[in-house]
């Protein structure tokens, strides 16, 4: 499940992009973002007549205070300075040497124990809203909402374990579909389910 | 903590809770209240079989969320206890240790329309990996594989020492080329898995087709 915008949108509301460049439906959901986030942007925003003198007292008595010998400390620390690195050509292999053992001992967790991120697509260009139900959030058919896109695609990634997951998809809330793309098994309530199976290592089979 | 952990956190702490939640717990206003009990009691004997348990609260969750009457919910999940317990003993008889995983993927492969003694043929071919090849045979038979071609398939392709988590996508490229699911199976078994292998079912096997496939 995502509650991102999608990023055509985002650019929208970035300036990048203009309004009419979206498609209908991202262009209401562009309106609807500008709305949220634009509406406090735009309110008239009242400062009192002294807030300028209080801002430079503030600002002053800042910068005549002397700070602590700690604080100059720290300030040494983090302070910017030019540092120069000469590679020698002797360097080389002890450098390839501790390249090595970082990718060695620094290699990303495998799938196996990860989990493996999967993308479940439903084209259902009439359908007010899809969910996914499945082994892997109990049959909730609430927790896992897609999320619509352009050309009526509905998408949501998931991170699943190795092993057997039977799912299908809810469209309106009432509707069990089971998907297109993949394998089917007998539910044993006269239905089928979309069966997915991931190795232990970490592959879609 | 972070914001961004914390949701992470949680999961982690959730997670094993959940699977040490009672079974009735979690069937209360999920299932009918009427058969609550019912399947409590056989998810304690397949338990007591040392048999994985959470299939069965899985299918009573799902009868109960796809508004299945109890009756049928109860079928349901007692016919997943009958896999179960079959997958476990075609796992003994084919001398492997059981695992809940490899029973699991067993009880998916009847479930996808292999018999008993398919699943002790794959396991006695398996090597030392039961489970991933159980659940490679299970998806192929998913796909309308005939359970013959899928059991050479994937025992050849095991003794060719080949990958056999490969052969369902093979197996699915060959079908979107218009073949049918045996073709695609031995097309695959011919392309590098079966070395060694003759083509098709074993002599002694005939081709016998997917209940669960029209």
């Amino acid at each position: 499940m995502t509650d991102r915008l999608d990023p055509l949108v985002m650019r929208v509301l970035d300036g990048d992009l203009p309004l009419e460049a979206l498609s209908p439906a991202l262009r209401a959901e562009a309106e609807a973002a500008r709305r949220v986030f634009g509406a406090p942007d735009r309110a008239p925003m009242a400062l009192s007549p002294d807030f300028d003198a209080r801002v430079m007292a503030a600002v002053r008595a800042r910068a005549l205070r002397r700070p602590g010998a700690a604080r100059r400390a720290v300030a040494w620390l983090v302070a910017p300075r030019e540092v120069r690195v000469v590679v020698r050509p002797w360097m080389a292999g002890v450098l390839a040497a501790a390249a090595a053992l970082v990718l060695l001992f620094a290699r990303p967790e495998t799938p196996a124990t990860g989990g493996v991120a999967v993308r479940f697509v439903l084209h259902a260009p009439e359908a007010r809203s899809v969910a996914l139900a499945g082994t892997f959030n109990h049959w909730d058919s609430g927790a896992t909402p897609l999320v619509r896109s352009e050309g009526g695609l509905w998408a949501a990634t998931l991170v699943l374990p190795a092993g057997e997951h039977e799912y299908a998809f809810v469209v309106d809330g009432e509707r069990w579909v089971p998907d297109p793309a993949a394998p089917g098994v007998d539910d044993g309530f006269g239905r089928r389910n979309s069966v997915l199976t991931l190795s232990d290592a970490g592959r879609s089979m | 903590m972070t914001r961004s952990l914390a949701p992470l956190l949680i999961a982690l702490i959730a997670a094993p809770a959940a699977a040490q939640t009672p079974v009735r717990v979690r069937l209360e206003g999920r299932v009918p209240p009427a058969i609550v009990a019912a399947v409590d009691s056989i998810v304690a004997d397949a338990a007591a079989r040392d048999l994985p348990t959470e299939p069965l609260v899985q299918k009573a969750l799902e009868g109960g969320a796809k508004g299945v009457a109890p009756e049928r919910i109860l079928a349901a999940v007692g016919l997943v206890h009958t896999r179960l317990a079959a997958a476990g003993a075609a796992i003994d008889r084919a001398g492997a240790t059981r695992s809940a995983a490899a029973i699991e993927a067993g009880a998916f492969a009847l479930t996808a329309g292999l018999s008993a003694e398919d699943v002790s043929a794959l396991v006695r071919g398996a090597a030392d990996e039961p489970t991933q090849v159980l659940r490679v045979a299970a998806t192929l038979s998913a796909l309308g594989v005939p359970a013959a071609e899928t059991v050479a398939l994937v025992t050849s392709t095991v003794a060719a020492g080949a990958d056999v988590t490969a052969l369902p996508q093979t197996v699915q490229a060959t079908m979107s080329r218009g073949a049918t699911p045996a073709q695609a199976a031995r097309l695959a078994q011919g392309g590098g898995g079966g070395r060694g292998q003759p083509h098709g079912p074993p002599p002694d096997r005939p081709s016998r087709p997917n209940p669960k496939k029209p």
